[in-house]
C-alpha cells in the first residue's frame, strides 16, 4: 500500500479579490496574531469551556485524514503522523512529535504558542479524537507531555498527572480494559 | 796615470793619426774623385776637467765607513724557511679519509636491547573495590520494581502496523 506524502505547496489558498484564505479542502481560516488567539483561547478555558479548543483540533485533524487519502487509522503510524504534524505546523501551532511509553501513547508539542497546558491539551484531545480516536483525550503532565487516554480514563490520569507522576509511572498504573475490570 | 793624463794621451794619438799621408782615391768615381778635399780640422783646445770620483751614499753610514758586504734586506737576516713544493690540486680542500656511509646513516642507530616480558596482571590479582565488589554482589542488586516488570512484560509484544491500532490500543488502557 503506497502512503500518501504530504505536500505542504498549495496547501493555503490565498483569494485575494475576495479577501478570503481557505486550505487546500475548502476550510475558510482566519490568520489572527498570535497574543489575541491565545488570550481569546484563555477566555475560553477560564469559563470551562474547553469545546472550543477541541474544534480547534478537530479542524487540524481533518484537514490531516483529508491528505491522507483514506482512513487515517489504516494507514501506518509514521505516515500518519507526518502529515498531522505538517498541518499543525502550517497552522503555526508548533511541532507535533509522538512518542510511545509501554501501550500509552504520548505527545509533544514544542514551539507551541503561550497558552495553558490543559489548553493544548483539549486541543490535542480534539486533534486524535478527528483522526479516529473516538472519546480520546489528551491529560497533560509537569514535564510538557500529553498522555492519550480514553474520556473514561481521563479523570484519573488527570490526578495523577497531578501528583507529578511521568508518562512512565501513568503507564503502569494503566492496563487493558478486560484486566482493569477484574 | 790620472784621467786627465789619459785624455791628453788619447788628443795626441788622434792628431798623430790625422798627420800621417791619406792613401789616393784614383779607383773612385770620378764624382767621388771631384769631391773637395775634406776641410782642416783645427785641433780642439784641450780641455781639462778633474772629475772627482762620486761617492756612494753606501759608502759611509752615519759618517763611519761602510762596511764591504753588500748589504741585505731587514729580513735577510731571518733564516731561511724550508718551503715544499706545492702539488698541483693545493687550491682544494684537503680530502679526508672518510669511510664509506651506510645507506640508513641517518636512523637512529639500533640498540641492542631485549624485548622485556610484559605480562597482564592475571585476574586473580585483581581486586575490586569494597564499593564496587558489593554492588556486583547479586544480593545487592534490588529486584525489578513491579511497574518496571510490567513495562518489560508489555514490550515484547508486537506493535501495532496502523496507526489506528496503535490509538486502540492506548484507548482501551483503563486505571488498574
Amino acid at each position: 500500500m503506497d502512503e500518501p506524502r504530504f505536500d505542504p505547496g498549495g496547501f493555503w489558498e490565498f483569494h485575494l479579490s475576495g479577501g478570503a484564505v481557505r486550505t487546500r479542502n475548502g476550510r475558510r481560516v482566519v490568520a489572527l496574531p498570535e497574543d489575541v488567539a491565545a488570550t481569546l483561547l484563555r477566555l475560553a478555558l477560564a469559563q470551562g469551556d474547553e469545546t472550543l479548543l477541541a474544534r480547534i483540533g478537530a479542524a487540524l485533524g481533518e484537514e490531516a485524514a483529508a491528505t491522507l487519502e483514506g482512513d487515517p487509522g489504516a494507514r501506518s503510524p509514521e505516515t500518519v503522523l507526518g502529515h498531522v504534524k505538517s498541518v499543525v505546523a502550517l497552522f503555526g501551532l508548533g511541532r507535533l512529535a509522538l512518542e510511545q511509553w509501554g501501550h500509552v501513547l504520548v505527545a509533544t508539542l514544542d514551539g507551541a504558542p503561550p497558552l495553558p497546558p490543559d489548553a493544548l491539551a483539549a486541543l490535542l484531545g480534539g486533534l486524535f479524537a478527528a483522526l479516529g480516536g473516538r472519546d480520546a483525550r489528551c491529560v497533560a503532565t509537569r514535564e510538557g507531555r500529553f498522555v492519550v487516554v480514553h474520556a473514561e480514563a481521563a479523570a484519573a490520569v488527570r490526578s495523577w498527572a497531578a501528583e507529578g507522576a511521568e508518562p512512565g509511572v501513568i503507564a503502569t498504573r494503566l492496563g487493558p480494559a478486560s484486566e482493569a475490570a477484574s | 796615470m790620472t784621467a786627465t793624463a789619459r785624455l791628453e794621451a788619447l788628443l795626441a794619438r788622434v792628431q798623430a793619426n790625422r798627420a800621417k799621408p791619406r792613401p789616393q782615391r784614383d779607383a773612385l768615381p770620378a764624382a767621388t774623385a771631384a769631391a773637395p778635399a775634406p776641410a782642416h780640422l783645427e785641433p780642439i783646445p784641450s780641455t781639462s776637467f778633474d772629475v772627482s770620483p762620486i761617492a756612494s751614499p753606501h759608502d759611509t753610514l752615519h759618517g763611519m765607513p761602510a762596511p764591504a758586504a753588500p748589504l741585505h734586506a731587514p729580513h735577510a737576516s731571518a733564516p731561511p724557511i724550508p718551503v715544499e713544493p706545492v702539488p698541483a690540486d693545493a687550491h682544494e680542500e684537503p680530502r679526508l679519509a672518510v669511510e664509506p656511509v651506510p645507506a640508513d646513516a641517518h636512523e637512529e642507530p639500533l640498540l641492542a636491547v631485549e624485548p622485556t616480558p610484559f605480562e597482564l596482571p592475571t585476574p586473580a590479582s585483581v581486586e575490586a573495590p569494597a564499593p564496587v565488589a558489593a554492588r556486583l554482589q547479586p544480593e545487592a542488586i534490588s529486584p525489578p520494581s513491579e511497574p518496571i516488570a510490567r513495562l518489560t512484560a508489555l514490550l515484547p509484544e508486537p506493535e501495532p502496523a496502523t496507526f489506528g491500532g496503535l490509538l486502540r490500543r492506548t484507548l482501551a488502557l483503563r486505571p488498574r
